[in-house]
């Protein structure tokens, strides 16, 4: 081996060291193992998760929002498990804030999802919820099954119906059941508010059963209670979990893992139920979003009425045409399936005063 | 490629960016300050190429491409001077990004001031964080966001910088900080009215300011103490006794000013007299004169072999000072101009006209005072019965000298801080705080709604 | 028959104005409107009389006994004063009821009494407000009604038509006759308009400057001001000096730039003399013209005009006259015109 080469290779010896050494630590953050870099990893990958929204083209929109979907919930299995779910986001958002000049970086390390999904609300709008939550992806993917008939049903006004019924019962003894097994097998979180969750939520589903076409908007005022409670909650540091929060976690927690269960059932029977009526994060999302700059305008010149846009749309956001901004997803199936293209994303720099 | 022609003036600029990006880049490996081949740098770079490539062959707006590329260069060569280490880095890049897009949003749309104040505000978060804190790149991150998402309206940017300036500035109270500073902000802008001027704004912000000041250590007291610790305190036998007695003793006092007090405000209010301006004027002695003194005067009347006192306790068998009547007398003193006035006040308010109407309809003297002076500025002697009430349950000076052994509230909690000091005595403060706003707040609002409904005035 | 109020000699003083001294009497049913422009002391007299203000001098006799020290819920008196003055923590119901409660009868007539006035003035529909929704004329009605359920000797009514619109007034008017008519109540009623006591067409009394300088019938006052301040409150502004020569039982009026004839023989040598201004109407010659008139000014006033013309230099006189003849008349016209009455002359 030559004498001159012995330094050059020595020195690549060395930066493929380094370069690998950066790229077991790219590992460690990604497994959620070392807690300060998961953040900052968060940061980029929802970052570019709501700027793919305004990126992407409009021709094969819904296909690659449902892939962005899937992104989300493995973004949040594999790197945010610590501050999945909504309530454990509230929680954190004000430990971090609380962190602010003590430990900055623990600051950082609980307040960069939710800073970040309300920046971006803020600016892009609600994006968040129809194309990242992992949430709202699972109960999306639950709604699929029965979207047929679900428009169906829409489209008639919510009558009550049997099959809903008899859907709900078997919800319900999915859940007794679940419980019934916690309790004689092994350690049964009774403590854990996951389970209470559930079952305001099969309770709601009974009342949706007989009432959802006359009470649902009344019923959707119960997310600012769900927001007073995690918010309070969070204050006087009460442990307080939501249906989602640790089943997506490598933690095995029987209560959350049902609770999750129970949301993505309920969704087969409401599309969209946990982000109706008891999203406490949705809330804040649509307040954040309330005078973002990208928003949803119909051309009222252009539309004809037809109501095709009230029949995609998961959340009942549209009628006709008119949008209600505090409901909506910003998922834009609305503006893919108008045909007559009334309907479009609009910016509005200027108008802000 | 026969429909396409590079442009001079955009390659130019691209390769130029491109060129001092790489070339920096290897003056700087040279002096061995940053590693070229680190993994993060050599993605920096390939960014940058792709970019230049795109930004060259491609129609896109050369403004943002450009500060695109100049930024990753930026942060390619100064981002691990700054930022701990290449994840924190790149993340102050990817925010940089999103600052640069509404900066570029900013500069087309908007006026060019407001423009400036976005770029005053980066330049001043980038002073805050990296310059004067240690250690807050992370803060930086954040703040950056929360720049980003506000920069467009002038009012969101007000509010930003008050929860900036709360949690750097403020920072042991941050919360009571930026609850003062965005209610003062929220009256700011949501403030309206004929003589809507800036002059009125800042007037009104100004002196918000100093009312906010004010209540700052109600604010503290109230959101930094346990809620346990209270409760401790309010199984204390001896808090138990001090807080009922302040009560009752209160109430009473209140009682007796009812009782003399709306009589004679009614004759001040209907009656216009010889020394009526001087009578005016004495009413507000209590007020004037510090409440030791006023304590004093009463211990130099009413306590132990003095006038008053002497003859009370032959008549009676009891003494005046050190006990519940000393602190009844004290309270009385104190609280009588609030009641009195407040009384005046209400029966000033009612029209004289009425009481005309109803002499003409055959009320007497009586009847006209019992169903139509009482009741219309009911209201206005209930609010002075409050704030009368409040103040004898508060007193504190004049009460000590007279009567300090059967303890009232204040009285305790000075006795407390005395005995075990400061730290000790927050809770019952607390609790003593707590509770008064809680009475004065339900008692305001049962004046004002309840009361409203039938003592309206046409 | 024994007055009901009788005041001799009423002087009241209030710091520099001096009410009176007014002497006055009405008889059982009697209804006096009391004229008289603004300021004049109309109110202080009601108040006077109603023992709000006491009296300084003279006397005051109610139904025969003197009440000039009596207070004022004893003197069984209604007074309506200006502005309603209800009571605002009652409702409508309780407001009329006030004066119930000291009222000496038994309990079926109370119920009886305030049944009826309710009744009477159309007030019932509005028991169970609050005085705040109500109307102007509404809470007129509801004060008036105040008063008279206590069966008053004596209603004493200040301005009750004031700022009132147009068919509110024409109301008020209509239940004050209808009320006098039914009740009887021995009335006092104070304005400052002319057209309103024209329209009550009852006894008048004209107060200028806190005394009662006329009293008669509207007629009386209308066709016989006996001074000219009374002609020029009550008649408007064309009163002019002349001087006066007796012929063969006619008198003629010489005003310099007219020559006319009395209506009634007038002894004195000089005088005033009032031209009505309706009493002026365009002459269909220049011969059978009275006087000639240069216009100066033309207002509308709805249904007549206002036409001020100069018939010598400083001199003008007011005409009103129907719209129709009016409408073509610019300033400067020279008018020939004539009185279409005969001049009515005043001593002072």
């Amino acid at each position: 081996m030559p004498e001159w080469l012995k330094p050059i290779l020595e020195s690549l010896e060395n930066h493929i060291e380094t370069a690998s050494a950066n790229i077991k630590l790219l590992d460690q953050a990604l497994s959620g193992m070392e807690g300060s870099y998961v953040e900052l990893l968060t940061i980029l990958a929802l970052g570019l998760l709501a700027v793919i929204p305004v990126l992407v083209p409009s021709r094969r929109r819904q296909a690659l929002r449902h892939l962005n979907q899937i992104f989300g919930i493995a973004i949040f299995i594999f790197v945010v498990y610590t501050c999945l779910g909504v309530f454990g986001m509230i929680r954190n958002f004000h430990r971090g804030l609380n962190e602010i000049g003590r430990e900055n970086i623990v600051a950082l390390y609980y307040c960069s999802v939710p800073v970040t999904v309300l920046v971006m609300s803020m600016i892009f709008g609600p994006t968040f919820c129809g194309w990242i939550c992992p949430t709202g992806a699972l109960q999306e993917f639950a709604g699929m099954i029965f979207g047929r008939w679900h428009r169906c049903r829409k489209a008639e006004g919510y009558p009550f119906s049997w099959k809903m019924l008899a859907m709900t019962i078997l919800i319900a003894l999915v859940f007794l059941g679940w419980m019934g097994y916690l309790s004689v097998t092994r350690v049964f979180f009774i403590e854990d508010a996951s389970i209470y969750w559930s079952e305001v939520l099969i309770l709601l589903l009974l009342l949706l059963v007989w009432k959802m076409g006359t009470w649902d908007k009344r019923l959707r005022k119960l997310r600012v209670l769900s927001f007073f409670i995690i918010v309070a909650a969070a204050i006087a540091s009460l442990r307080i979990t939501s249906p989602v929060h640790f089943g997506f976690s490598k933690v095995y927690d029987p209560a959350s893992l049902l609770a999750t269960v129970m949301v993505v059932l309920a969704a087969l029977t409401v599309p969209h139920i946990w982000c109706r009526y008891l999203c406490p994060w949705r809330e804040a999302i649509a307040w954040a979003a309330k005078h973002s700059v990208r928003s949803l305008k119909t051309d009222h010149e252009k539309c004809n009425q037809c109501g095709v846009c009230d029949m995609v749309c998961g959340v009942d956001a549209i009628q006709k045409g008119v949008i209600d901004p505090h409901e909506c997803h910003m998922c834009l199936k609305c503006v893919d399936a108008c045909p007559q293209k009334a309907i479009a994303v609009k910016d509005k720099w200027k108008a802000e005063s | 490629m026969s429909n396409f022609s590079l442009k001079p003036r955009r390659t130019m600029i691209v390769l130029l960016l491109l060129a001092g990006h790489l070339g920096l880049l290897a003056l700087l490996h040279m002096r061995s300050d940053i590693n070229l081949f680190e993994y993060f740098n050599i993605l920096l770079l390939a960014a940058n190429l792709v970019i230049g490539v795109i930004l060259i062959f491609g129609r896109r707006n050369l403004l943002i491409g450009g500060g695109l590329m100049f930024l990753i260069a930026a942060h390619a060569l100064l981002g691990q001077r700054l930022a701990p280490d290449s994840l924190t880095s790149g993340a102050l890049l990817m925010v940089n990004i999103l600052i640069l897009y509404v900066g570029v949003q900013i500069y087309s749309n908007l006026p060019l001031t407001h423009f400036y104040l976005f770029v005053a505000s980066y330049l001043a978060l980038f002073g805050i964080f990296i310059l004067l804190m240690e250690n807050a790149e992370a803060l930086f991150l954040l703040f950056l966001m929360g720049l980003a998402a506000t920069a467009r309206s002038p009012r969101l940017l007000a509010y930003f910088w008050t929860l900036t300036l709360s949690f750097t500035l403020c920072q042991p109270y941050p919360w009571e900080a930026l609850f003062i500073f965005w209610f003062i902000l929220t009256v700011l802008f949501d403030a309206r009215g004929k003589q809507r001027s800036t002059l009125s704004l800042v007037f009104l912000g100004v002196g918000l300011t100093l009312v906010f000041l004010m209540l700052l250590p109600v604010l503290i007291l109230l959101f930094g103490e346990d809620l346990h610790n209270i409760e401790l305190i309010l199984r204390e036998a001896r808090v138990q006794e001090a807080i009922i007695r302040t009560l009752w003793t209160a109430t009473a006092a209140t009682g007796v000013l009812a009782l003399f007090c709306i009589p004679l405000g009614y004759a001040i209010s209907r009656l216009r007299f010889r020394g009526r301006t001087l009578l005016l004027s004495l009413i507000d002695i209590p007020i004037v004169i510090p409440q030791s003194v006023a304590g004093i005067m009463l211990v130099r009347v009413f306590g132990r072999q003095q006038v008053l006192g002497d003859l009370f306790q032959q008549t009676f068998g009891i003494p005046i000072d050190g006990t519940v009547i000393g602190i009844l007398l004290a309270q009385i003193f104190v609280a009588m101009p609030f009641f009195l006035k407040s009384a005046l006040a209400a029966f000033d308010a009612v029209p004289e006209e009425l009481e005309v109407a109803a002499r003409t309809l055959g009320a007497p003297p009586r009847g006209e005072f019992s169903r139509v002076a009482l009741p219309l500025a009911g209201r206005g002697l209930f609010l002075g019965a409050i704030l009368a009430w409040a103040r004898a349950a508060g007193e504190f000076g004049a009460v000590l000298f007279i009567a300090a052994s059967p303890e009232t509230a204040p009285i305790a909690v000075h006795n407390r801080f005395n005995a075990v000091g400061l730290f000790e005595t927050t809770p019952l403060v607390a609790l003593l705080l707590l509770f008064s706003l809680v009475m004065f707040f339900l008692l305001q609002f049962v004046a004002r709604t309840l009361m409203s409904s039938q003592g309206r005035t046409a | 028959m024994s007055a009901i109020i009788k005041m001799k000699k009423l002087t009241l003083r209030l710091g520099e104005f001096v009410l009176g001294p007014v002497s006055l009497q009405l008889g059982q049913g009697d209804y006096l409107v009391l004229l008289g422009p603004s300021g004049c002391g109309k109110t202080s007299l009601l108040n006077s009389i109603a023992g709000v203000y006491p009296v300084s001098q003279g006397m005051l006799a109610l139904e025969g006994a003197d009440s000039s020290r009596t207070p004022p819920h004893r003197r069984g008196i209604g007074y309506v004063s200006q502005t309603p003055n209800l009571f605002p923590h009652l409702n409508v119901r309780d407001n009329i009821r006030f004066g119930l409660a000291y009222l000496d009868l038994p309990e079926g007539e109370i119920e009886a009494q305030f049944d009826r006035i309710v009744a009477l003035l159309g007030v019932g529909h509005l028991l169970a407000q609050s005085v705040s929704t109500l109307s102007g004329g509404e809470a007129r009605r509801v004060a008036l009604a105040r008063s008279m359920v206590i069966r008053p000797r004596l209603l004493l009514l200040d301005e009750p038509l004031s700022m009132l619109d147009p068919n509110a007034r024409v109301q008020m008017l209509d239940t004050l006759f209808m009320l006098h008519q039914e009740t009887g109540t021995t009335t006092i009623h104070v304005t400052h308009d002319r057209e309103e006591a024209w329209a009550m067409d009852e006894q008048c009394a004209v107060m200028l400057r806190g005394r009662i300088v006329q009293q008669g019938s509207v007629e009386e006052l209308f066709r016989n001001p006996n001074s000219s301040t009374v002609a020029l409150f009550l008649g408007g502004t064309n009163v002019f000096p002349a001087t006066f020569r007796t012929e063969s039982g006619q008198t003629m009026a010489e005003l310099g730039w007219m020559q006319a004839e009395l209506s009634d023989p007038f002894a004195e040598e000089e005088g005033y003399v009032l031209i009505r201004p309706e009493a002026i109407v365009f002459a269909k010659s220049q011969g059978e013209a009275d006087f000639i008139g240069k216009v100066k000014r033309v207002s509308g006033r709805g249904a007549f005009s206002i036409v001020e013309v100069e018939v010598a230099t400083g001199i003008n006189v007011t005409i009103h006259m129907p719209y129709e003849q009016a409408f073509r008349i610019i300033p400067g016209d020279q008018l020939p015109l004539r009185l279409s009455l005969p001049l009515h002359a005043i001593k002072e």
